[in-house]
């Protein structure tokens, strides 16, 4: 009866593990003074995107003609671009475009290489020589020139820069995904999973999986700043996302010519890139360290 | 009818460099509540044994090449993978080895738990959890540490969590490869005195899998000696440690230091297992026996009846009963 009652107190209690587990990993995170750098960096840009039209002084596409190529000012805070445009507004809206670019693109990669990866690694033999040749295939391309294929037969535009970075990432999701599976595998619980009963699918989503996580997400958040360097040198050769929508990668690129005198055109949307790259892998090596509870003290 | 019922089961390792002759046509039976334990040195078969009964000898290479297990009446080589999945952990389940590894690090033992409840039964979320913990404290562990991750606990606690696992849907036959060896000396009597309990509680039969013959004295009824991937000797554990009749078991009992007689040396078996790639044609116990006769090397002994219930697999043995039979 005692039993009874206790556990059913305590079953209580175990819904609201979630958050209590969320609890222990922020409680973690926090303790690494770089990676909440990292977490600021990246969430003071996603206020940026959302609040785009607050945050932005003109919108992106004004042209002032009596204005062009201006120095940095208090009126225009990162300058003007050669048509006139306020630099800073233009930063604000891509960031919009590089994020999302750059999370669905990673998730893009994510899904289908670590999908690809745990069935090559969990079932092994004939059907992980299929898929792994076939990765190997694609490894042989350079991404960059494997994205610029796949842009070039869909035709530029956002959906597709964001599928054609996406795919071209696939291998490096799948070997890391795979390598990690094989050694999980191997393991003793594995084997009792399969002995509690525990079908295929089960046993690769509910125990190979977490086991894997750690490298998945590092790969992954570095991969977020691969995605969006990739996407805006998509555009910096103009397979991209296309004018007049604000992408750093074709800001870069529409400056370069004016790179002597006016630097400041490729400064500040370079600037932009970089501390976004900056701030997730920070962000993602943080993460990595407080999701492993084998590093738990 | 028995519950558990192995007819010449031979399961092979099938290499490059050879055929693994790992179980070469054992016979066993498990009545309902019973306890059988299953001894032997390491490498003769009695892990592969207890995978086979679980449909789950690693393919490739490992291949049951003959044989029947009936389990509950119906035989569970014919059975296809979704009707094994089902038998697996509700019917019959496993406690492996070593603790240490037999739990997935990143999952709380809670979810463990609750994942062989749910994969089984129809139950909702909080009625599994509540399983969880009542099997928790059934096993010693207070059910406030339902949310900790395995690395959180002491080998002993895991085995106890394991054995939580292994007995969450009240299976009716229970095998346990060698539950204790990871364990220090003082908590293998704790587990096996609670598996023991354990298993009378909820009429579990149990196979029993350990080289360790002071456990099978403990909690085994009936006993079952395994050499080479054949059963050498089977019978009461009364028959079999007062008795003792096969060569093999008598050099196991040898070997055994003893608290109470004074003896200079242990008397322990020379050589070594024969290479299972390469079983010799005859007894294959008959390179290292002491009372072995030309005949032994030539041919395979059949088990023959020492007493009712106590069979032994020995030419010589057998000869030497003759010989006493007829002289009465």
């Amino acid at each position: 009866m005692k039993i009874v009652e206790k556990t059913t107190k305590l079953a209580l209690n175990f819904n609201t593990k979630k958050t209590g587990q969320g609890y222990d990993v922020w409680m973690r995170f926090k303790k690494n003074r770089l990676a909440l750098v990292g977490m600021f960096i990246v969430g003071l840009l996603l206020l940026m995107a959302v609040l785009a039209p607050v945050v932005a002084p003109y919108k992106f596409d004004l042209q002032d003609l009596l204005s062009t190529s201006q120095k940095p000012s208090l009126k225009h805070l990162f300058g003007t671009d050669n048509l006139g445009r306020d630099i800073f507004s233009r930063i604000v809206y891509g960031s919009r475009i590089s994020l999302f670019v750059g999370f669905v693109a990673a998730a893009i990669g994510t899904l289908v290489g670590g999908a690809l990866g745990s069935i090559a690694g969990y079932y092994g033999d004939k059907i992980d020589t299929i898929i792994m040749r076939a990765i190997d295939i694609m490894m042989a391309i350079p991404a960059m020139v494997l994205a610029i294929a796949i842009c070039a037969a869909l035709g530029p535009g956002l959906l597709n820069t964001m599928i054609a970075v996406g795919i071209s990432t696939v291998p490096r999701y799948a070997r890391v995904v795979r390598g990690a599976v094989l050694t999980v595998k191997e393991q003793e619980f594995i084997e009792a999973s399969r002995a509690c009963g525990g079908n295929d699918f089960h046993i690769i989503l509910k125990h190979i999986t977490p086991n894997c996580l750690a490298p998945i997400i590092v790969q992954a958040s570095l991969g977020v700043a691969d995605a969006i360097l990739a996407a805006a040198s998509m555009s910096f050769i103009g397979l991209g996302i296309q004018p007049p929508v604000p992408e750093w990668g074709a800001m870069l690129s529409a400056g370069r010519g004016y790179i002597r005198d006016n630097p400041h055109m490729v400064l500040f949307p370079g600037l932009a890139i970089m501390m976004t790259i900056y701030g997730l892998n920070l962000l993602g090596d943080g993460l990595r360290d407080a999701l492993d509870p084998k590093l738990k003290r | 009818m028995n519950l558990l019922e192995i007819k010449g089961l031979k399961i092979h390792y099938i290499t490059d460099s050879g055929v693994v002759r790992a179980v070469n046509g054992i016979d066993l039976e498990i009545n309902r509540g019973e306890t059988l334990g299953l001894v032997g040195e390491t490498g003769a078969g009695k892990t592969t044994t207890a995978l086979g009964i679980m449909c789950q000898v690693p393919d490739p290479p490992g291949k049951v090449v003959e044989g029947e297990i009936f389990f509950e009446g119906s035989n569970l080589l014919e059975k296809n993978a979704r009707e094994i999945r089902k038998i697996r952990g509700s019917k019959i389940s496993m406690i492996f080895q070593d603790p240490m590894t037999a739990l997935n690090p990143v999952v709380t033992i809670g979810d463990q738990i609750c994942e062989v409840i749910r994969l089984h039964q129809k139950t909702s979320h909080a009625e599994s959890i509540k399983i969880a913990c009542e099997m928790l404290e059934l096993v010693g562990i207070p059910a406030e540490r339902i949310n900790e991750y395995p690395h959180q606990f002491s080998g002993g606690m895991k085995q106890r969590v394991v054995i939580a696992i292994a007995l969450a849907c009240k299976p009716s036959l229970l095998i346990a490869d060698e539950p204790t060896t990871a364990l220090d000396v003082t908590i293998q009597a704790q587990v096996l005195q609670m598996m023991d309990k354990l298993k009378k509680e909820l009429g579990t039969s149990m196979l029993m899998i350990t080289h360790d013959l002071g456990v099978v004295a403990e909690i085994c009824d009936r006993v079952a000696i395994m050499y080479a991937g054949e059963i050498v000797e089977y019978g009461t554990l009364e028959a079999i440690f007062n008795n003792t009749a096969h060569p093999y078991t008598k050099g196991l009992f040898g070997s055994i230091p003893s608290l109470v007689l004074d003896v200079e040396r242990l008397s322990p078996i020379d050589g070594l297992m024969p290479d299972p790639t390469q079983l010799p044609t005859g007894c294959s116990f008959a390179p290292r026996c002491n009372e072995k006769m030309s005949e032994c090397e030539e041919r395979k002994p059949e088990l023959f009846q020492v007493s009712p219930g106590h069979f032994s697999k020995c030419i010589h043995h057998k000869n030497e009963m003759h010989k006493e039979s007829r002289g009465c």
